[in-house]
């Protein structure tokens, strides 16, 4: 595995952070998913608006049930009742970047006394091309294998600090052989894909979570609501 | 799996064992928690915290709890303390890595990979091991203990039926001896045949006699030419009366069994009488039994059966019987005021 070249379709590769570390399995599952209704709304930064909605109510669920065909609702294969319960308590990150739209969903949890985010990438098609096919879509095929982007929030008044876990502090340690979570690593690229289960992830948060070399101002970005 | 207060090189293998022990569960271990292809630093770290958490149960198991289990008349007390203490270093290793090795070791980053009932079972298991290990090594020592238990009563009986049998000559000798100078005194003309007698009695005490076991046949010969030196002397009013097997086959027995009682029937019986004295020795032998009587009648004040020179006699050959042939033979002594009897039958 360590020779296998990822494809990765990451929060860090399409959106604003230099590099995120990216997982495997979500770190937030049906059974520990929250709400926190705080983070809904437009944000900015830099110049770049950020629309979070909850996905029961998002436009991305709406274009999607009026893209059903002859009534019947496309089901993807990896559609479940856990699924359902999980997606239906997230929310959609919906922002343009270099002419193209990109849908990211985006799950919390409680850890502690911390709260994070799980974000995934959904699809990202041109902008002016409302009526994409899948083809056009940056993140369909089988090159792409979407991945899991963990961030600590912290929801101030107006503000909304996005603090994803440190990818070159974690490569480092997983490098000097001073971590011991289950990872995969490409040669080739440098890149390391954490392969840890939900509950392990769970658990090393629980634990570093308030460790502050997981994360950096590098790796850390400020929203301001608009 | 054991200290013992041994010499110091037995402690010293007994504390190489249990590093070699401890090495090993860490080797095992290690192979179990590495998350990589190799073992890298961090595992180091996880496998010896992990084990600073089994180490003392299995080692307060095998030297508390176990012990303790032989002197306790229910289960429970060994079962309840056994839980209690598993327990206390399950939530100690629990806590070990969910929080107190943030602190202890701020360089390293892992988190417990199980859950309490399955560290609950690594702890299982190397108690059962470990058990399994004291239990194999205690019933090899307590095997060569009971070898060395057998080899030492072994010794302890050959000292002592040496001892008893060196008791013999020197009591049979000495008596002998003084009849001689007693026929020497005389200028008896049986004196040369008795000292060649004397001659071949020696051979068979100083030579033969060394062995476990002689032929019965020579056994008996040495009786007979011990009776013609003992009748040499004899008053004449004593009659000694012999029936002994002719063709005793090859049956073997203890040396210097038998003469004692003939020797005491001619000490006591003969020497106490101040009438007719009469001595009855018969020897019979049936497929591996032999059957010996000695009968005499006794003289005035006789106290048959103590020796002058010190109790010897009966009681050594008692003694002898008791160690060369237990639960095999029965020894009948009838002492009444005229006649002292015994009767031996021993199984060959």
């Amino acid at each position: 595995m360590n020779k296998k070249i990822f494809l990765v379709a990451s929060v860090a590769t399409i959106t604003f952070l230099s590099s995120c570390l990216t997982s495997l399995h979500n770190l937030v599952t049906y059974s520990t998913v929250t709400r926190d209704n705080r983070i809904a709304g437009n944000w900015q930064h830099d110049n770049m608006i950020i629309k979070i909605e909850p996905v029961p109510t998002s436009s991305f669920l709406k274009n999607i049930s009026s893209a059903k065909v002859n009534g019947e609702e496309k089901k993807s294969n990896y559609d479940s009742k856990e699924d359902s319960l999980l997606y239906s308590n997230g929310y959609i990150m919906d922002f343009s970047k270099n002419n193209y739209r990109y849908y990211m969903v985006c799950c919390l949890t409680r850890i502690g006394n911390n709260l994070y985010a799980d974000m995934q990438p959904l699809i990202a098609g041109p902008m002016n091309k409302p009526n994409a096919t899948d083809d056009e879509n940056l993140f369909s095929g089988g090159n792409y294998m979407t991945t899991h982007s963990i961030a600590r929030l912290v929801v101030r008044e107006n503000e909304l600090q996005l603090s994803v876990l440190n990818d070159d502090f974690i490569k480092d340690q997983l490098n000097k052989g001073s971590a011991a979570i289950r990872y995969e690593k490409d040669d080739l690229f440098g890149t390391v894909l954490i392969t840890a289960s939900s509950t392990e992830l769970r658990q090393f948060l629980a634990k570093y979570g308030n460790d502050e070399r997981l994360y950096s101002s590098k790796n850390t970005i400020t929203l301001k609501k608009t | 799996m054991t200290f013992s207060k041994s010499s110091g090189s037995n402690q010293g293998m007994h504390i190489a064992q249990h590093i070699l022990f401890a090495l090993l569960s860490f080797f095992v271990l290690l192979n179990i928690f590495k998350t990589g292809s190799s073992p890298a630093k961090v595992d180091y770290v996880y496998t010896a915290l992990f084990l600073a958490t089994i180490l003392p149960v299995v080692y307060l198991h095998l030297y508390w709890l176990l012990p303790h289990l032989s002197r306790i008349n229910s289960v429970i007390y060994y079962i309840i303390p056994l839980l209690l203490i598993s327990a206390f270093f399950i939530w100690v290793n629990v806590q070990l890595f969910d929080h107190w090795s943030v602190k202890l070791f701020p360089g390293f980053f892992f988190i417990s990979y199980y859950k309490w009932w399955e560290i609950a079972l690594f702890f299982l298991v190397l108690i059962i091991v470990t058990t399994l290990l004291k239990l194999s090594k205690s019933w090899f020592v307590v095997n060569r203990l009971q070898r060395q238990l057998l080899e030492t009563d072994q010794q302890r009986v050959q000292a002592e039926l040496k001892a008893l049998k060196a008791q013999v000559n020197p009591h049979f000798f000495f008596n002998t001896l003084n009849n001689i100078y007693s026929m020497s005194l005389d200028k008896d003309e049986r004196l040369p045949g008795t000292i060649l007698k004397l001659s071949e009695l020696m051979r068979y005490f100083l030579y033969e006699s060394t062995e476990d076991l002689v032929p019965l046949s020579k056994e008996i010969q040495v009786l007979n030419d011990y009776i013609d030196l003992q009748t040499i002397r004899s008053d004449e009013r004593l009659e000694v009366t012999t029936a002994m097997e002719k063709e005793p086959g090859h049956q073997k027995i203890a040396p210097l069994l038998l003469i004692a009682f003939v020797e005491n029937a001619f000490k006591h019986g003969a020497k106490g009488s101040t009438g007719n004295a009469f001595i009855n020795i018969k020897l019979t032998t049936a497929q591996n039994t032999i059957n010996f009587r000695v009968e005499n009648n006794k003289g005035v004040a006789d106290e048959t059966g103590k020796d002058d020179n010190g109790g010897l006699g009966l009681d050594n050959v008692k003694r002898r019987l008791e160690l060369i042939y237990p639960q095999r033979h029965k020894l009948l002594v009838e002492n009444n005021e005229k006649i002292f009897l015994v009767q031996l039958q021993l199984q060959l």
